[in-house]
């Protein structure tokens, strides 16, 4: 499986650099899924929403499409992600995008859709590839659970990851809280700076930062 | 009634200052809650033109953008988001996916309240769907059609017909002819409108605001 995980998107040349390593084509023909569920129950501004799209529209892909597995029906987003080399989960609320990609079916579909297909994460979007979403009285990110009752992740990966890591907007992603939650958790934790991310290529694991990221357990 | 009905969206300084001269606020007081339902129904898997007039929003300084999807919340979620908003933009994409979506989730029983007090943006599909009728290349909103017009009825909250996007080599397939003969057909005045015109309704206030060309067709 090939994963992308990141904090923030494609925040520098390091990390665009990975992305494209990953793709088996050249970017203007590589067509790009961009699934914006997770943002839907984020109330208020979406700047840092639009910035992310505007960041992958800057780039010459084939094609850019939007597809949100809770508001069309798969016969639908079946035929659309299908055709597209990269899934991009974007940010928002992790719980959210969960409880849509078990719900939507998309689960169900997620594991042969990545046989052939990158796998690129946003915040929630890299949070949910990951094994935990949040650990027990973690309150990094206090994230509404709406319906999901547990805090398991897909687990494509074998560890958990907290994005945002010394963020001004986020100060709840600091060293005290992390060990903490770390504690609690049976994998390892990666804290992942928004110049930061996480490279999986099969075997391969590696952490692309221009900026900090730290590894707990 | 407040309305700004585009053809692509705020595409050029006249649209700009039209839109301002209807909002009547600073850009950076102004919520706009924009609502991407067309964008995710249609059938074209390149969605260039939502990310384009989001990026378009933001160049405009607009203090806060939201983006609300009527389908993919419960209205407990969406109604409060359009109440605080400014402006209600409608995205396009596709207009039959977006009719009855609309429809379903009961945003078009609460908009004509909300546009009491809210400026209404439309864009293509947006701009559609408030007229008399509406209606699209089939093959544009069902990958499996060859040809042939889809037509509905739209809300009806103004007294004629959109189309949009005319003498744009990639919608050739909607002649002019075509909209003449819909506008006898179904008895509604059409306004033919490019990607550089909209149409201003302020109260009884109607303008055609444009820097490029459209076309008016008798019904």
């Amino acid at each position: 499986m090939k994963l992308l995980l990141t904090s923030a998107g494609i925040s520098n040349k390091s990390i665009e650099q990975a992305f494209y390593a990953l793709l088996d084509k050249p970017v203007s023909e590589t067509k790009v899924a961009y699934i914006p569920t997770a943002a839907n129950v984020e109330m208020d501004d979406k700047s840092w929403l639009i910035n992310d799209y505007a960041n992958l529209n800057g780039r010459g892909f084939a094609q850019i499409d939007i597809v949100d597995i809770s508001a069309i029906p798969q016969k639908l987003w079946q035929p659309r992600l299908e055709k597209a080399h990269v899934l991009f989960f974007g940010g928002g609320n992790t719980f959210h995008l969960k409880y849509w990609i078990e719900k939507s079916g998309l689960q169900k579909h997620l594991p042969e859709l990545l046989k052939t297909r990158v796998w690129a994460g946003i915040s929630a979007g890299s949070m949910v590839a990951g094994r935990s979403l949040a650990s027990k009285n973690d309150q990094i990110f206090a994230e509404d659970m709406g319906e999901v009752a547990n805090t398991r992740g897909l687990g494509y990966v074998d560890f958990s990851l907290k994005p945002h890591y010394h963020s001004a907007y986020f100060p709840g992603v600091n060293d005290e809280n992390l060990a903490k939650a770390a504690t609690d958790l049976d994998t390892k934790l990666y804290a992942l700076d928004d110049q930061s991310a996480i490279v999986v290529n099969g075997d391969k694991f590696e952490v692309v930062s221009e900026g900090q990221w730290k590894e707990f357990n | 009634m407040k309305l700004l009905l585009a053809s692509q969206g705020i595409t050029n300084k006249s649209l700009e200052k039209a839109f301002f001269g209807l909002v009547g606020k600073k850009s950076e007081e102004l919520i706009v809650a924009y609502v991407p339902t067309a964008v995710y129904g249609a059938s074209s898997v390149n969605k260039s033109w939502m990310v384009d007039n989001l990026i378009s929003l933001r160049t405009m300084g607009i203090g806060k953008i939201d983006i609300v999807d009527p389908l993919a919340m419960p209205k407990e979620m969406w109604m409060p988001r359009f109440e605080r908003a400014d402006v209600i933009f409608v995205e396009g994409g596709s207009p039959a996916w977006a009719y009855e979506s609309f429809e379903q989730t009961g945003f078009l029983d609460v908009l004509p309240d909300l546009l009491k007090s809210k400026v209404y943006v439309g864009c293509s599909t947006g701009s559609m769907i408030l007229g008399e009728k509406v209606f699209s290349s089939k093959k544009t909103e069902f990958p499996n059609s060859t040809t042939g017009l889809n037509i509905f009825s739209g809300l009806g909250l103004v007294n004629f017909s959109i189309r949009p996007h005319i003498y744009r080599p990639d919608k050739a397939d909607i002649t002019l002819e075509m909209i003449a003969d819909i506008a006898k057909k179904h008895q509604t005045k059409y306004y033919g409108i490019d990607d550089d015109t909209a149409i201003l309704i302020d109260g009884e206030k109607f303008e055609i605001i444009s820097e490029g060309k459209w076309k008016e067709f008798e019904k």
